[in-house]
C-alpha cells in the first residue's frame, strides 16, 4: 500500500514535471515565431531601403550638370521621363531583376505639384501611387500565388526635382514599396 | 540508509530546481539584456534621410521669394540684408520671419518642408540654424536634441550642412532626428 502510494506520487512529479517541460517549450517556440516574424519584417525593411538607395543613387535619373557628373539628393525630370520610358520598352527586362515586383514613384511636396510648376514632369492621376505622384515602375506580383507577397514595406527618401529647361528644383521624395 | 537515500533525492530534487532556474534565468537575460541587434540598419537609414533632407532642401526653389533658393534665404536670414522680399500670406516678409517664422508660430520651413515629409513618417525633428536662435522643430513635447536620448529617445542622428559666406565665414544648417 505504502509503495503504491509512494509510486502514485512518483507519477504525480513525472507529470507536473513534464507539464511544465511542455508549457516551457510551447513558450520559447512561440517567442522564436514572433522573433523570426521580427527578424524577417526586419531583413525586408532593409531590403526596401537598399532598394531605395538603388534608384536614388542611379546615374539614369541623378542630376548632373557641366564638369559634375553627379549632384546628390537630386533627380532630373527630363531624365525621369526618359527613364521610364525605358523601364517601360527596351530596358524592361533588364530592369526587372533589380526592381523585382514592387512600386517606385516620387512624390512631390513643394510647391504643390497641382501647380505644374515643373514644366518637364507629368503627373498620374490614377491614384496607384497617391495623387499627383510621378511613377516610375511598377510590377505587380502575380495573382495565382497566394502564399508570397502578401506583405509590403515603404521605404521614402528626400529628393530635389530639377527641371533644367526652367532650372528650378522642387521639394519631393521617392517611395519605394516593397512587396514580399 | 534509508534516510541517506531520501536525503540524496531532495538533493537531486533541489538541483533539478536549480537547473531549472538556471535555465529561466538564460531565456530572460537572452530576451531582455541583449540589445536589438537591428539597431544600426535603421540608425544607417535614419542618417541618410538626415543627410538627404539637408541636400534637397537647400537647393529647392521657393516660389514665393522670387524663386531663391532656400539656401539663398538662409544666406539672407543670417546676413540680415532683407534682399530677398517674399510675398505670402501666412509666412513673414523678410526671410528669417518666412522660414521660421515668430516663436511656436507655423512657418514656411515647418508646413511645407519639414512636416509632409518628416512629421508624416513620424521621426522627431529639430532644424537648428545661426546658432540655435532660430529653430524649427516637431510638433511633439519634447524636443529631438542630445539631452534627451536615453530618456525620451534611444537614438539621435546629426547632419550640417556648411553654406560658405566668403571672407572665411560659414553658416551651418543642422538637422537632427531622433528615434
Amino acid at each position: 500500500m505504502k509503495a503504491q502510494i509512494r509510486m502514485g506520487e512518483s507519477i504525480a512529479v513525472m507529470v507536473v514535471f513534464f507539464f511544465l517541460i511542455v508549457i516551457a517549450y510551447s513558450f520559447y517556440v512561440k517567442i522564436q515565431q514572433s522573433s523570426l516574424a521580427v527578424d524577417i519584417g526586419k531583413a525586408q525593411e532593409l531590403r526596401a531601403i537598399q532598394l531605395a538607395q538603388l534608384v536614388y543613387y542611379m546615374p539614369e535619373v541623378q542630376c548632373s550638370s557641366g564638369t559634375q557628373l553627379v549632384k546628390e539628393s537630386c533627380f532630373d525630370t527630363l531624365k525621369l521621363e526618359k527613364f521610364k520610358g525605358i523601364l517601360a520598352g527596351d530596358g524592361r527586362l533588364f530592369y526587372f531583376g533589380l526592381f523585382g515586383y514592387n512600386t517606385i514613384y516620387i512624390k512631390q511636396v513643394y510647391p504643390n505639384p497641382g501647380l505644374q510648376w515643373l514644366a518637364t514632369i507629368d503627373y498620374d492621376s490614377d491614384g496607384t501611387s497617391g495623387a499627383d505622384a510621378f511613377l516610375l515602375y511598377k510590377r505587380e506580383p502575380p495573382q495565382d500565388d497566394p502564399i508570397r507577397f502578401k506583405s509590403t514595406k515603404v521605404a521614402q527618401m528626400p529628393v530635389a526635382l530639377y527641371d533644367p529647361i526652367q532650372k528650378k528644383y522642387a521639394y519631393a521624395y521617392l517611395v519605394v514599396e516593397y512587396v514580399y | 540508509m534509508s534516510i541517506n537515500r531520501k536525503s540524496q533525492m531532495e538533493i537531486m530534487g533541489l538541483a533539478i530546481i536549480i537547473i531549472l532556474l538556471m535555465l529561466a534565468l538564460v531565456f530572460v537575460v537572452r530576451f531582455t539584456l541583449i540589445p536589438n541587434q537591428n539597431a544600426p540598419k535603421k540608425e544607417f537609414s535614419q542618417a541618410q534621410i538626415a543627410a538627404n533632407t539637408l541636400n534637397a532642401m537647400l537647393q529647392t526653389n521657393v516660389e514665393e521669394c522670387n524663386e531663391a533658393t532656400i539656401e539663398r534665404l538662409f544666406v539672407d536670414c543670417a546676413q540680415g540684408t532683407r534682399i530677398i522680399q517674399c510675398t505670402h500670406i501666412t509666412y513673414g516678409s523678410d526671410a528669417c520671419s518666412f522660414l521660421f517664422g515668430p516663436p511656436n508660430a507655423n512657418s514656411f520651413l515647418f508646413n511645407e518642408i519639414l512636416e509632409p515629409t518628416l512629421g508624416v513618417w513620424k521621426i522627431p525633428y529639430t532644424l537648428t540654424f545661426n546658432d540655435g536662435s532660430q529653430v524649427a522643430s516637431d510638433a511633439g513635447d519634447e524636443k529631438c536634441s542630445a539631452e534627451h536620448v536615453g530618456t525620451v529617445y534611444s537614438s539621435r542622428d546629426l547632419k550640417e550642412a556648411k553654406i560658405g559666406l566668403g571672407g572665411g565665414t560659414v553658416l551651418i544648417v543642422q538637422l537632427e532626428l531622433c528615434s
